[in-house]
C-alpha cells in the first residue's frame, strides 16, 4: 500500500502539472480538494482519466468517487479494492 | 487617465518599468519550460496547470506589482482587457489531438480552449470582479484591446483596468507562424501588461503615474502610419517608452488599428517624476 501511495503522489503531480510540489510535500491523509492540496473540479476530472488510463478503473458513481478522492490514502484503498475485485 | 505600471515577459526575459531580467535557472530557453520560480518570488501552486498563454499573461500582470488583496476583498471597480492574435490555438490543437487518443481530450486543457480563460486566471489571482473584454481579431487584436481598456476607464465604467497583450505559440508554431520575422526561434510567446486607471484611484492606492494616456479623436492628430505588421511592435514601443528605455520621445502616439474603424490615436505623455 505504501508503494502505491508514493506512486499515486507522483502520478498526481505529473497529471496535474504541479510544478513546485514534490511527493514528500503531499500528506497522504490530507484532503485533496478545497483544503490540503487545493485541487478543483477540473483536477478531479483529470484524476478520473488518470485512474482509467493507469489502473483500468472506471468511476461511475459520484458518491463512490467523492469518498475515493478524499485523500491519497483513500484513493489508494479504492484502487486496491477495485483491482482485487477485478482479479 | 494615467498608466501606473507596466510589465513584460517573452521567451527569455521579463520585467517591469523598473528593471528587465532574464529567466532564472533556465537551461533550455524553451517557453514551455517556464516555471513560476524563474520569474517570481511569491507562491503560485496553480501555475503549472495554466496553459502557455495564461502563464505568460499572469507573469506580465505580476510585474505590475499589485498589492495582494486582503482576505475576502474583491475589486468590482477594476476591469481586465486582453488582446491576443492566436488566442487558444495551441491548446485547441493539443485538445483535439488528445481527443483522438484512447484517453480522450484532457479535462485540464479544456477550459483553456477559450482564450478568455486568461481573463479568468488573472481575475482569480487578483480577485477582480469588474467588466472584462477579450479581443482575438487577427494582428490588430492587442492594440484593439488596448483601446478598449482606455475606453473602459474613460467612460467611468471602471476606476482601473489591467491590460494584457499576449500570445502563447510554441509547439504549433509551424502551423500558424509562417512569417518568423517577429519570433525568436520557433515560438511567439510574450505578454505586455499595463495598468491604466484614473488619477483618483491611483492616489487611493498610492501608485505613482508613469504617463498620461488619452484617446485623441481628431483625425489630423493621427500618428504617422506605423510600419508595424502587427500589434506587438506598438506594444513594444509603449513598454519601452514607459520603462524610459526610449527617452528620445516626449509624446508617444499609436494609431488606432484598422479593426476599430476609427481615425483616433492613442496619445501617451510621460510624467517626469519630481
Amino acid at each position: 500500500m505504501h508503494e502505491l501511495v508514493e506512486q499515486l503522489k507522483k502520478q498526481i503531480i505529473e497529471a496535474l502539472n504541479l510544478q513546485d510540489i514534490t511527493p514528500d510535500r503531499i500528506d497522504p491523509a490530507a484532503t485533496l480538494f478545497g483544503e490540503g492540496l487545493g485541487l478543483d473540479s477540473i483536477d478531479a476530472l483529470e484524476l478520473v482519466v488518470m485512474l482509467e488510463e493507469h489502473y483500468g478503473i472506471r468511476v461511475t458513481d459520484l458518491e463512490v468517487a467523492r469518498k475515493a478522492f478524499n485523500s491519497v490514502n483513500t484513493l489508494a484503498e479504492f484502487i486496491t479494492n477495485n483491482q482485487q475485485k477485478g482479479s | 487617465m494615467i498608466v501606473t505600471a507596466c510589465g513584460y515577459i517573452d521567451e527569455t526575459s521579463f520585467g517591469s518599468n523598473r528593471s528587465l531580467s532574464t529567466w532564472r535557472n533556465s537551461d533550455s530557453g524553451r517557453p514551455d519550460q517556464l516555471r513560476w520560480r524563474m520569474v517570481c518570488d511569491s507562491v503560485f501552486d496553480r501555475f503549472g496547470r495554466l496553459d502557455l498563454l495564461s502563464r505568460f499573461a499572469v507573469v506580465a500582470v505580476e510585474m505590475l506589482r499589485l498589492r495582494p488583496p486582503p482576505p475576502n476583498v474583491t475589486f468590482p471597480d477594476m476591469g481586465i482587457s486582453v488582446g491576443t492574435q492566436f488566442g487558444s490555438f495551441e491548446v485547441d490543437v493539443g485538445f483535439m489531438q488528445g481527443k483522438k487518443g484512447p484517453g480522450g481530450g484532457s479535462p485540464i486543457l479544456f477550459p483553456y480552449t477559450l482564450p478568455s480563460t486568461v481573463i479568468g486566471e488573472i481575475a482569480i489571482r487578483h480577485r477582480i470582479t469588474g467588466p472584462s473584454v477579450c479581443v482575438q481579431a487577427g494582428t490588430d487584436s492587442a492594440l484593439a484591446a488596448l483601446w478598449q481598456s482606455v475606453r473602459l476607464v474613460e467612460s467611468g465604467e471602471v476606476a482601473a483596468c489591467i491590460y494584457v497583450g499576449c500570445d502563447g505559440i510554441f509547439a504549433t508554431s509551424h502551423l500558424c507562424l509562417p512569417d518568423k520575422s517577429h519570433t525568436q526561434g520557433n515560438a511567439s510567446c510574450f505578454a505586455y501588461a499595463f495598468l491604466i486607471e484614473n488619477e483618483n484611484n491611483a492616489r487611493k492606492h498610492s501608485r505613482t503615474p508613469l504617463a498620461q494616456i488619452s484617446i485623441d479623436n481628431n483625425p489630423n492628430s493621427r500618428a504617422e502610419k506605423s510600419s508595424a505588421q502587427d500589434s506587438r511592435e506598438g506594444l513594444d514601443r509603449l513598454y519601452k517608452y514607459l520603462a524610459a528605455s526610449d527617452a528620445s520621445s516626449k509624446v508617444l502616439k499609436l494609431t488606432a488599428p484598422a479593426t476599430l474603424r476609427t481615425a483616433s490615436a492613442l496619445v501617451i505623455r510621460r510624467i517626469e517624476s519630481s
